[in-house]
């Protein structure tokens, strides 16, 4: 694998850049973020091909709906990983997609789907992988579900019949321990 | 205060990051983001999570996906010389010009920090400069009072001396008279009485030249020590501030723990003169405790500089209002000024 030198910008310089829809903003963009985008994408659609049609979706709604985003209503990553995640779970909730895999049950299990794929890992990748088995089992699936599967946490709830409550507390429990575990 | 903690602990704010919250409940979250810090305090550190977890999450994808996806974007500004460099090499060209202006700005950032630092560090070490200068003219104009006063003192004694040995040498004549005028034994006696007086006059003249001597002696040798205080690098000048009790007051302590001496310098205090029944107690705070360094008075007439016990590793100073003879411990309320002895 051949080094290459990224472009990389303070999350301000990069917004004042893409408002002025500069080319070295999209460079910046797709050498920023794309990777960590995705990383998520391909977890939730489970499939190569579909991933990267979904990651050029993801940029070219980025690109032409950023007079929307706001930084004070939050992060940069937060507003395009959302739109990534939405894109992803409205292709495998479509008609077409539910054909394509049709009989075949998806396994949505993170560890799984890092196993199919060997190439172009970063090694440190492993530790987070150990970070997610680690979480307590509940709050595991319920990260699952609503990060990875797209669950509202009305459906979780459903799913799992747990109280709302609950859902929302475990889910934040999850979250708590990935905060402890990057601090 | 208890509402926003149940708040941020029931899980709503995840799900805002996690965009699984209708129009209505987004809303809600942004108002209390917008008025209660610890929430977006809250938000901002789940919404960092969760970036973390994807960055640590990232798989790289196809290296030809990125020229595929750049290509599919409208710019409306185009650099000619970064766009036609990035179909050679996209990635190296654009980079260095945003990183080299990057690095000149911090540089000139941290140049023209540190430029202001020094400069507030020269004021100060000029300002200390000319405060000492102030003190040592001033010692030394007091000092040439005294000799003044003490040159005044020998002229006058010299003139009695004169005056005396011209009535010793009127008393001689006298004395050859005596045998043919009888009164002039009465003159004798005046005279022999005012003689006497004279002397009387010349040993309390004496006695005030020895007192102004010591005097001097003793401002010299204060003197000596102030200069050898001011010229030594290891003094320390220490501006104790008003507190409350007393804001506009300040007061100067100059120590040097090396050679175990501490001064304060009451001419140049604005503390307010002390009643008879109360006198000011200098403190040093070593260990978080208060160890008094004796007291002093503030009148109209006072001496520049008043020697106090010095001691040795201490924090900070301070000067509180006392009864008269200083107490055990200091009264903190009626603390006036203090001061951080900093190396």
């Amino acid at each position: 694998m051949t080094k290459k030198r990224k472009i990389s910008l303070s999350e301000e310089e990069l917004i004042v850049a893409l408002r002025q829809r500069e080319k070295v903003a999209a460079e910046a963009l797709y050498d920023m973020y794309s990777a960590s985008l995705f990383g998520v994408i391909i977890r939730i659609v489970q499939n190569n091909e579909l991933a990267e049609d979904l990651l050029q979706e993801t940029f070219v709604k980025i690109w032409n709906s950023f007079s929307s985003y706001s930084p004070d209503k939050g992060r940069l990553f937060t507003w395009m990983v959302n739109i990534a995640r939405n894109l992803s779970i409205d292709k495998i909730r479509s008609k077409d997609f539910k054909n394509q895999v049709k009989n075949h049950e998806l396994d949505l299990n993170v560890t799984s789907i890092d196993a199919s794929r060997n190439t172009s890992y970063k090694p440190e990748l492993l530790g987070v992988k150990d970070l997610v088995d680690k979480l307590r089992p509940e709050q595991k699936i319920i990260l699952d579900l609503v990060y990875f599967k797209g669950y509202t946490h009305l459906e979780a709830a459903d799913e799992l019949s747990i109280p709302l409550g609950t859902i929302k507390t475990r889910l934040r429990m999850a979250i708590l321990q990935l905060r402890k575990y990057f601090n | 205060m208890e509402d926003i903690k149940l708040y941020i602990e029931s899980g709503i704010l995840e799900l805002y990051v996690l965009g699984d919250l209708n129009p209505a409940e987004r809303l809600e979250v942004e108002d209390m983001a917008r008025n209660y810090p610890e929430v977006q305090k809250e938000l901002n550190e789940i919404a960092a999570t969760m970036e973390q977890f994807a960055v640590e999450n990232a798989i790289e994808p196809h290296d030809n996906l990125r020229s595929e996806i750049l290509g599919q974007l409208e710019y409306t500004r185009t650099n000619p010389i970064a766009s036609q460099q990035a179909t050679t090499d996209a990635k190296v060209v654009s980079l260095q010009p945003a990183r080299q202006t990057n690095f000149y700005k911090y540089a000139f950032a941290a140049s023209v920090a540190l430029f202001l630092v020094s400069l507030v560090a020269l004021f100060n070490t000029y300002n200390k400069l000319q405060e000492s200068r102030q003190q040592l003219v001033s010692l030394q104009q007091q000092n040439q009072s005294f000799a003044n006063r003490v040159n005044f003192q020998e002229n006058q004694l010299n003139q009695y001396k004169q005056q005396l040995s011209n009535k010793a040498n009127t008393l001689v004549p006298g004395a050859d008279s005596v045998r043919s005028s009888g009164n002039n034994e009465q003159q004798l006696i005046a005279l022999q009485q005012q003689n006497q007086n004279f002397s009387k006059r010349l040993a309390l003249q004496a006695g005030e030249l020895k007192n102004s001597k010591k005097k001097l002696a003793v401002l010299e040798s204060q003197s000596n020590n102030i200069v050898s205080i001011l010229s030594d690098s290891t003094s320390r000048f220490i501006r104790l501030k008003g507190l409350p009790f007393s804001p506009k007051s300040n007061l100067m302590v100059a120590w040097n723990p090396e050679k175990n001496q501490l001064w304060i310098n009451k001419r140049a205090s604005t503390l307010p003169a002390n009643d008879p029944e109360h006198q000011y107690q200098l403190w040093a705070i070593t260990k978080l405790k208060p160890v008094s360094l004796g007291v002093f008075d503030i009148t109209k007439k006072d001496s520049i500089l008043q020697k106090m016990t010095s001691v040795e590793g201490a924090t900070a100073f301070a000067v509180t209002l006392e009864p008269r003879g200083g107490s055990e411990k200091p009264t903190l309320k009626q603390m006036v000024v203090m001061g951080i002895a900093h190396k």
